[in-house]
């Protein structure tokens, strides 16, 4: 397998090297790698990601690297292996959104946006969701410091309408 | 940084992921989320994202809950985990006799003197009360539809008058009234129908004359879109006994699905087909699965099965409203069973639901 190593740069100034393979689950990176505007020895400006932020979604390309890889061999594997591997994957990612804030978490979501990092995207947004569920209004208010923009009579007819609503 | 500051895709992305039952929340935040959560496109999104459970309707102790079940564990014997059927969500807000859904839309009839008929979108909240043209009765046939050339929702009451003549009608929810129909009654309809591509499909049998003896059961199409019921359709078995058993149910919005419960000469046999056509005017059958009662509950327990579904894949029948007696003799509890390909059989002893 080859291991050609590119380079990144955050918005901040830091350069980070990262294994082309890693790198291509970004689809944006994976598209200049295939028009090779991709100089080996200058690296990618990334101008809306700062250092720490890129540092994450490297740690998080560098993790699922090697599934893909195993795609290719699952045909091989048994369907226990693929449920252990499949634990472990989730395990590392329960792990990694938890030694984050919420407010990393939105940081990291933009990043995952603008470099298309579907199932990173999908991982932060999953996670934030997480947080909603079983909550009532005034906690969710709370955790995402958000106003509560609605008037008594509007709060009125709100909860008249999630009457109808499961709960 | 802050919520707030994400882009508008990427914050209903993140909201589309709450479960269903987490929504009011969603919505009492603040405006911004209560827009966003009753756009059309969220809708969409949040369906797609919903969990791979089977989620249902059912109607436990008169309230409309949301069960979810997982029949995963039918794949995996080696697994010790069992099928659950777990409530996630219960409507409080009033008691419910009976309970129908077409796209969505579900449409209840009260348990009141005054019987009362409502419509309302879980989704969206907001109930609609239909006033009646003259006062529902608990022996009145419901059902809920859609009509393709106006692109609009249409509510069926049928019910008799003097034994002679079907009357039907037919509330408009565009018109926001109702319109009479009346024909000859020739034809029985057994029990609910079932909506299936903005169609219901009803069971039915032609009225009993001395001189043609008891017909056969056959399947009927009420076409919402033509306003009429349309030509008889086969069943994939005859059914004269009134012992016999016989339950529709739809499977996802494609097929549609058969329950026929028979008496042997020693035992009783569940037969369950699926359609491979279903059309207002064709049908053609396949067998699905056939089991023996005896091997799905204990002495003194029968089945009257008011509501079925399946999962294809899986090749399993939920079976809901199994009447079993109670230890003590007093009287009968309701229960429901998952029963499989090969006669695997598992009951759910935990859940117990009365339809």
């Amino acid at each position: 397998m080859s291991s050609n190593m590119i380079m990144l740069k955050s918005s901040d100034g830091a350069s980070f090297e990262i294994e082309e393979a890693a790198a291509r689950k970004s689809k944006i990176i994976a598209n200049m790698i295939e028009v090779e505007c991709v100089d080996e020895d200058k690296a990618i400006p990334l101008q809306n990601v700062t250092g720490n932020i890129l540092a994450l979604v490297i740690e998080y390309c560098n993790k699922h690297i090697v599934d893909d890889d195993d795609d290719v061999a699952t045909e091989e594997a048994s369907e226990e292996e693929e449920e252990a591997k499949k634990k472990k994957v989730d395990d590392w990612e329960a792990e990694f959104m938890n030694s984050m804030s919420l407010e990393t978490m939105f940081e990291l979501l933009l990043a995952a946006n603008y470099l298309n990092i579907k199932s990173l995207i999908d991982l932060v947004c999953q996670t934030i969701a997480n947080n909603i569920k079983d909550k009532t209004p005034e906690e969710v208010r709370k955790i995402f410091s958000i106003e509560n923009d609605f008037t008594p009579e509007e709060e009125e007819e709100i909860r008249k309408e999630n009457a109808w609503a499961f709960g | 940084m802050m919520m707030s500051d994400l882009p508008h895709d990427l914050v209903e992305d993140i909201l589309s992921r709450v479960p269903i039952t987490s929504l009011t929340a969603v919505r009492s935040t603040c405006k911004r989320w209560n827009g966003l959560s009753k756009d059309p496109s969220f809708r969409k999104k949040h369906c797609g994202k919903a969990s791979k459970d089977s989620l249902v309707i059912m109607l436990n102790g008169y309230r409309v809950c949301l069960m979810s079940v997982n029949l995963n564990a039918f794949n995996n014997h080696k697994d010790l985990v069992a099928p659950s059927i777990k409530l996630i969500g219960k409507l409080n807000q009033a008691n419910i006799l009976k309970v129908f859904h077409c796209n969505g839309l579900l449409l209840c009839l009260t348990k009141e003197y005054n019987i009362e008929l409502v419509v309302w979108n879980p989704y969206a909240g907001q109930p609609k009360w239909i006033e009646p043209r003259i006062t529902y009765s608990q022996s009145d046939i419901f059902s809920i539809g859609y009509d393709n050339n106006n692109n609009n929702h249409k509510i069926l009451r049928l019910f008799y008058e003097l034994c002679t003549y079907v009357t039907y009608e037919i509330y408009d929810f565009k018109a926001n009234s109702w319109r009479v129909f009346s024909t000859l009654c020739t034809t029985v309809f057994n029990k609910r129908g079932v909506s299936l591509k903005g169609n219901t499909y009803f069971l039915a049998r032609k009225i009993y004359k001395v001189e043609d003896g008891v017909g056969d059961n056959f399947l009927v199409c009420f076409d919402f879109t033509k306003e009429r019921f349309e030509h008889p359709l086969h069943l994939p078995f005859n059914c004269h006994s009134v012992k016999e058993d016989t339950v529709l149910s739809a499977v996802r919005d494609e097929q549609l699905a058969v329950l026929f419960e028979s008496m042997m000469d020693t035992h009783k046999m569940i037969n369950i087909w699926i359609t491979t056509k279903i059309e207002p005017n064709e049908v053609s059958w396949t067998k699905f699965l056939a089991v023996r009662t005896e091997t799905i509950i204990d002495l003194y327990s029968f089945f009257d099965t008011k509501s079925f579904f399946v999962d294809e894949e899986k090749k399993v029948a939920v079976i809901c409203d199994i009447q079993k007696l109670k230890p003590n003799n007093d009287g009968y509890y309701h229960k429901a069973c998952i029963i499989g390909e090969n006669e695997y059989i598992k009951k759910s002893e935990s859940w117990r639901i009365s339809l």
